[in-house]
């Protein structure tokens, strides 16, 4: 289980530092400097690039230092699309926590208290604020790895999604390589 | 209850210009109930339909100048006199006309009152022809093409006239004329330093009412600007489409790649909707997150967590027996006691609890983010396909001669521009914020919404006024809705009221009525011929429309009509003579002799029908009024013939 002095989660999600940009944030949607293409419906939204970054990060169990991260928190809440995923969100950061430390040394109440640690069962995320301020920085890690992958940036959604597929089965595919 | 009859009993006038010089029309609709008048052209039948619908409303129409209805210059003045019977009561409406001024001055003649001055018709009838009833039953020909003419209203404008649903309209601004009044006696009661807190409340509600009309004008605009920006880019797309399309290969080839492209967009455009559902599960978007999971619910299982709470525990070593029903001693529970606390809190179970009964019912989602992302893919490679042979099929049209496609090109670019910056600005003003505190509600059409229901409501509690005015509120949108329910019944019930007229009248031909939505729309009229047989038959369809509106109406009214049926052809002319009579209980018919074909004839015999032939003598200025069927089939000047 990591140690490490985790950020402050300031109560709700935080974006990594750099992300509005990288995802061409403008007003209310990602790829905000070109049209919607024709018939489609739906657009991506802030959070959506959060989670982008966070099953990026969460898959390579890759994190990054607060500083990472933007100052304030963009959304104290999953939005509504998220919602039914709160408990798997909380289970996969369970995972990954438990997956960096020799569990088969830890004593039951040992390991109990670590999961207990990360969790609150009255918290809209399921997330402790030191749960919450580790999945920040799984997203800021997830950001690094996007980042470094992505080049060019993506410039609209069907880019993003092609390419972003492929950034993940390659993270995948890098992680099983490595054995974890 | 019984619909109140009105018949028209005659008129008379004097000074007034054409055979209104010196007129005495005497009907009697008890013994003919129809009344065809044949006069020329020229010689005051528009003038006569004007004045009867004068008499009837009240008021002289501004396509009335009093001054150009003199009979001759010497004449100072003149009158026009309208005799009608309502139910039994007979009213005489008389107008004095004043050539030097240009007035006109109404009189009232009652058998009970004798003469008064004012227009004076009983109450009901007389909101009814005010309401412009009377140009449905004086026709009006010019209103019959606005019947159909594409941004009229006229037929939703007839049926309101008529049933009077209107009137809600009133109700609402009297409502409305009630909340000022109550808001402003307020005022006057309260003292100066709570007026002034209202005043505030009230300026700021104003202010927010303000931005609220602005920033709807805004979104109005940029829908308008959007809308334009994609018929323009449509018609580029055809127009480059177009372009060189005389030459076969280039024809053909262009073909293929519209239908590529526009294939490639469509799987595009419903694969992307998909894959952003799937890309936010967990579960779809990678699938070994699921196998994450289970594996984490495993070691749960496997590690037996979570276990029993700590106040389980607490709780048990405070009892007499141990749940295994040996009697604890002292020592035991000093011992549990003591590693109770090695256990979790209550909620610390539960919420592992509910985290690892999630994970043991782990779904298979419908679909997987990378199978969507696959066809997303292969969409997307076939875009870029046609996208690459459309800019060589382009070039070749340009080396063909076609130097319109560079403009063209360019032109879209442009387009696309202006496309994401209106998108944008819409989706600022319109898009519902995740934190309203975080919006300017002068920029955003619903915080602005919020902030003005707010003010209006501050206000109005300032005021004393809420409850008031938020009964007033719910009264206006029962108006409101019961004025829609009424008008969406009135406007089925005449639509097929309508096409029954029409399937007796236009056997043979498909022309119906769709649905009245402020115009009759006509079914599939976009495809109807623009020739004179068709504008006839659309003429048709709107006395079709008169008659199921007036055969159904509150009041049974006589029909009075100029020149029915000049522009249609012979059939059809039969058919409206036959069809027309039974539907009033009284009609006048004004005619002119090339009418007598088809129309005219049919009424030829009828005991019910009266004939008259009016003539103004060119000579002498004489008026002759002959009222005899002989002479009125007899009757042989043109209409241009005096």
């Amino acid at each position: 289980m990591s140690d490490k002095a985790t950020s402050p989660s300031a109560g709700g999600f935080v974006l990594p530092e750099g992300a509005r940009t990288f995802f061409d944030y403008g007003p209310q949607r990602l790829f905000a400097k070109v049209a919607r293409p024709t018939g489609t419906r739906r657009d991506l939204i802030l959070f959506d690039a959060y989670w982008a970054c966070l099953c990026v990060g969460l898959l390579a169990r890759e994190q990054a230092g607060p500083d990472k991260l933007e100052k304030d928190r963009f959304l104290v809440a999953y939005p509504d699309d998220y919602e039914p995923y709160g408990e798997y969100i909380a289970g996969l950061l369970v995972e990954a926590e438990l997956s960096a430390v020799h569990t088969e040394n830890y004593t039951e109440p040992e390991l109990e208290r670590a999961i207990a640690n990360l969790l609150k069962v009255s918290a809209p995320t399921r997330l402790s604020p030191k749960g919450l301020g580790l999945l920040n920085r799984y997203a800021a890690g997830g950001y690094q790895i996007i980042r470094e992958k992505m080049r060019p940036r993506p410039t609209d959604i069907p880019n993003f999604l092609i390419r972003y597929q492929s950034v993940l089965d390659q993270v995948g595919s890098d992680k099983v390589r490595r054995g974890r | 209850m019984m619909a109140a009859q009105v018949r028209i009993l005659g008129w008379r006038s004097a000074n007034l210009r054409g055979y209104l010089r010196d007129a005495n029309v005497s009907l009697d609709p008890k013994r003919f109930p129809i009344a065809l008048l044949q006069m020329p052209n020229g010689t005051g039948k528009t003038t006569t339909m004007a004045l009867i619908r004068a008499a009837l409303n009240g008021t002289i129409d501004q396509e009335i100048s009093v001054r150009a209805l003199r009979g001759s210059d010497s004449d100072a003045d003149g009158w026009f006199e309208l005799d009608i019977l309502v139910d039994d009561e007979r009213f005489t409406i008389h107008i004095d006309f004043d050539f030097r001024t240009g007035s006109a001055f109404f009189y009232t003649d009652t058998v009970t009152e004798g003469r008064e001055r004012g227009h004076h018709l009983p109450r009901l009838l007389d909101q009814t022809l005010r309401r412009g009833a009377t140009r449905l039953f004086v026709f009006d020909g010019e209103l019959a093409a606005r019947m159909i003419e594409e941004g009229a209203d006229a037929a939703d404008a007839s049926i309101e006239a008529l049933y009077g649903t209107d009137k809600l309209q009133d109700v609402v601004s009297q409502i409305e004329g009630l909340k000022t009044k109550r808001k402003n006696q307020v005022k006057d009661t309260t003292t100066a330093s709570s007026r002034e807190h209202v005043g505030k409340a009230e300026r700021e509600a104003e202010e927010a009412a303000a931005v609220l009309t602005r920033l709807e004008a805004e979104k109005d605009k940029l829908d308008k600007e959007l809308s334009i920006i994609a018929t323009r880019t449509e018609e580029i797309r055809g127009r480059r489409e177009q372009l060189g399309l005389d030459d076969e290969r280039i024809n053909q080839e262009q073909l293929r790649i519209t239908e590529s492209r526009n294939g490639a967009l469509a799987d595009l455009a419903s694969s992307s909707d998909e894959a952003i559902v799937a890309f936010r599960s967990p579960l779809s978007v990678y699938p070994g997150f699921g196998d994450r999971l289970k594996q984490l619910s495993e070691t749960l299982e496997t590690r037996n967590l979570p276990r029993s709470s700590k106040s389980f525990f607490r709780i048990l070593a405070d009892r007499e027996l141990c749940i295994c029903g040996r009697r604890l001693r002292d020592e035991d529970r000093d011992h549990i006691r003591k590693n109770a606390d090695d256990h979790l809190g209550e909620e610390e179970v539960t919420v592992i609890n509910e985290i690892r009964y999630q994970l043991s019912t782990v779904p298979s989602p419908d679909q997987q983010f990378p199978q969507i992302v696959a066809r997303m893919r292969e969409a997307d490679q076939r875009l870029q396909t046609a996208d690459q042979d459309q800019n060589r099929l382009d070039d070749e049209k340009q080396q063909a001669g076609e130097e319109e496609i560079e403009e063209l090109r360019k032109e879209e670019a442009g387009l696309q521009k202006r496309q994401v910056v209106a998108q944008n600005a819409l989706r600022l003003l319109t898009q519902r914020p995740d934190r309203f505190e975080d919006v300017d509600w002068k920029t955003n059409l619903e915080a602005c919404r919020r902030t003005h229901r707010e003010r209006k409501r501050r206000f109005e509690t300032a005021s004393g006024t809420r409850q008031y005015v938020r009964a007033a509120d719910l009264l206006i949108k029962a108006a409101a809705e019961a004025r829609r329910i009424a008008k969406a019944r009135l406007r089925e019930r005449v639509t097929a009221r309508t096409n029954e007229y029409l399937d007796q009248i236009l056997t043979n031909e498909p022309l119906r009525v769709e649905r009245i939505e402020g115009r009759l729309h006509i079914v599939g009229e976009n495809e109807l011929p623009k020739d004179s047989a068709s504008e006839g038959q659309k003429l048709a369809v709107c006395y079709a429309f008169l008659t199921a509106l007036l055969a159904d109406a509150p009041f049974s009214l006589p029909f009075v009509v100029d020149s029915p049926a000049v522009s249609l052809d012979l059939t059809l002319r039969e058919t409206v003579g036959e069809l027309i009579p039974p539907l009033f209980e009284q009609l006048i018919v004004f005619v002119i002799s090339s009418e007598r074909a088809g129309f005219a004839d049919s009424f030829k015999n009828r005991t019910d029908t009266a004939f008259s032939t009016i003539t103004v003598e060119r000579e002498t200025g004489a008026i002759k009024v002959e009222q005899d069927q002989d002479v009125f089939f007899s009757f042989q000047r043109g209409e241009n013939g005096q």
